[in-house]
């Protein structure tokens, strides 16, 4: 008999070619008609909040486009002026046009808002929080590692937990994820790894088990290319660039999935790769997989996800859960050429 | 310090004014292609009547708007609703994802698979109006370009590829 289970996204995945164009539509489904877009200095530089205006285009839907700066002062004066902004003018969603920090503001301002800015001067604020929240809007410009697709939020050491702090609609763009360094890309597709990998092998949800099975599958086949193709001149070129931009949104839709799946193993015990990111998540995973490989339900999925059938089939049954951290392993080496597995908690 | 900007989103008046083109011509030829062709004429007998649909861009349009009226009559209306009211609507996302259509950089299939299209009424309605812009897509274009504009190019007989183009282009051309 199946134990009783709980799977909760409210994240909407939207990604592919002219996806932008679909965002006046999604946003007025949700009651958004006048967005208030934050986005950081790498989107301001690249003038990526000019792409998301042209999306915008024959809707009549005005934006606010506020660009945060690099010096920015604490957080919680940056949040009461960006609350001002966001009240005075009248808007009534959220898009976050980056990625990290920046839709962690996006987050703590859509908290504000709602809330009011007095939750920003109480020392003892509501933890567990129960309001909806305003539409809000997650246009990734660089794959990322998946935290903005969780359900949690810090801000000056407090902590604010909330299914509605998870973006409803999450737009992936590859267009706009063109020059993304090499080192994000790896972290990136090592953090999302981790992630699903740690949640095929453990959880006992079988719907976070479908999502990490899927992530670990755009990761298999979108980090060994982004690797070995590196040359960032490629991008000028029509027919490279499109190369690159199927593995890039492969990417970070594993980094949105690696999000969902974070919100949602809860039945899972905290791991050592939790709070770790890029090649050390991956290498804590292998630890974790080796030292608990005889309580992994679901070690021996691995091996088929991240190998082919033929391998799987080859492997007896005793063998596959070995196989499989081997397979880990391997493809760890492959794509950042390390075969170190000492402990995470150090500097690897 | 953050920076502040204000954005009005400008229009696109010359991809506007080509859809607006191409639908007018289309909704005239569907007009035309009731009467005269087969596979056109045996959707509409299809449905139920009175019946109007629409086709158009969200949220501002253009729109094709057609009518099958209580005597079986398929007509035209033009570009607006006006006090009709309308059973169907299936609209593109954005006047972006239209243009990809009707440039023929993008079927109407696979437009559909990449959730370009949503459809206020009728689902299977929605399928007959599908196929009846699939029809009219290829008896209106040269066949290398409807073979962009659909999935797969049908295998008529002769005269209807002969013929009955010729009188459906000739009928939307002179309006009736």
């Amino acid at each position: 008999m199946t134990a009783l289970l709980r799977f909760f996204s409210r994240t909407k995945l939207c990604f592919g070619s002219h996806a932008l164009a679909h965002l006046p539509f999604e946003l007025s489904a949700m009651n958004g008609w006048k967005p208030f877009v934050l986005t950081d200095p790498p989107g301001k530089d690249a003038r990526l909040h000019l792409d998301m205006a042209r999306a915008f285009r024959n809707s009549d839907i005005p934006l606010g486009i506020a660009a945060l700066s690099d010096d920015r002062p604490g957080a919680c004066q940056e949040m009461e002026d960006l609350y001002h902004l966001f009240v005075d003018k009248g808007y009534d969603c959220i898009m976050a046009l980056g990625t990290g920090p920046l839709v962690q503001t996006a987050k703590l301002l859509n908290l504000t808002v709602c809330l009011g800015p007095e939750i920003l001067r109480s020392s003892a604020g509501p933890e567990q929080l129960d309001t909806p929240l305003l539409p809000m809007v997650f246009v990734p410009t660089r794959p990322s590692e998946g935290r903005e697709t969780a359900t949690k939020v810090t801000l000056e050491g407090r902590t604010f937990a909330s299914e509605f702090l998870l973006p409803d609609l999450t737009v992936i763009a590859p267009d706009i994820m063109l020059g993304t360094p090499e080192n994000q890309i790896l972290d990136a597709g090592l953090t999302c790894l981790a992630v699903c990998g740690n949640a095929v092998a453990f959880s006992g949800n079988p719907l976070v088990r479908a999502h990490a099975a899927t992530g670990i599958r755009l990761v298999r086949d979108a980090l060994p290319y982004l690797v070995r193709h590196p040359d960032p001149d490629e991008i000028f070129c029509r027919k490279s660039r499109k190369n690159r931009c199927r593995p890039l949104a492969f990417l970070a839709h594993a980094a949105a999935l690696s999000g969902i799946i974070r919100a949602n193993t809860g039945d899972l015990t905290p791991r050592p790769s939790d709070n770790l990111s890029g090649r050390k998540a991956a290498l804590a995973l292998v630890k974790d997989l080796k030292a608990r490989k005889t309580l992994s339900p679901g070690l021996s999925h691995l091996l088929l996800l991240l190998t082919d059938p033929d391998r799987y089939a080859a492997s007896p049954g005793s063998r596959r859960a070995d196989a499989a951290i081997l397979a880990v392993e391997t493809f760890i080496h492959d794509v950042s050429g390390t075969l170190e597995t000492e402990a995470p908690n150090g500097d690897a | 310090m953050t920076q502040f900007t204000e954005l009005q989103p400008g229009r696109q008046r010359l991809k506007r004014g080509y859809l607006k083109c191409m639908l007018w011509f289309f909704g005239r030829a569907v007009q035309a292609a009731a009467r005269v062709d087969p596979g056109v004429k045996s959707e509409f007998a299809a449905m139920p009547a009175p019946y109007t649909f629409c086709l158009g861009a969200f949220p501002n349009g253009p729109y094709m708007v057609m009518e099958k009226n209580d005597a079986g009559h398929v007509r035209h209306l033009g570009a607006s609703f006006g006090q009709t009211p309308v059973h169907l609507q299936l609209m593109f996302k954005s006047l972006d994802c239209m243009f990809l259509v009707f440039t023929f950089q993008e079927n109407t299939t696979t437009a559909t698979a990449r959730d370009r299209l949503f459809v206020s009424g009728d689902v299977p309605q929605a399928c007959a109006v599908v196929r009846i812009m699939d029809m009219i897509q290829v008896l209106l274009l040269p066949k290398p370009l409807a073979k962009l504009a659909v999935k797969r190019y049908p295998a008529w007989s002769l005269a209807r590829h002969t013929l009955v183009r010729a009188q459906v282009l000739f009928r939307a051309a002179a309006g009736f």
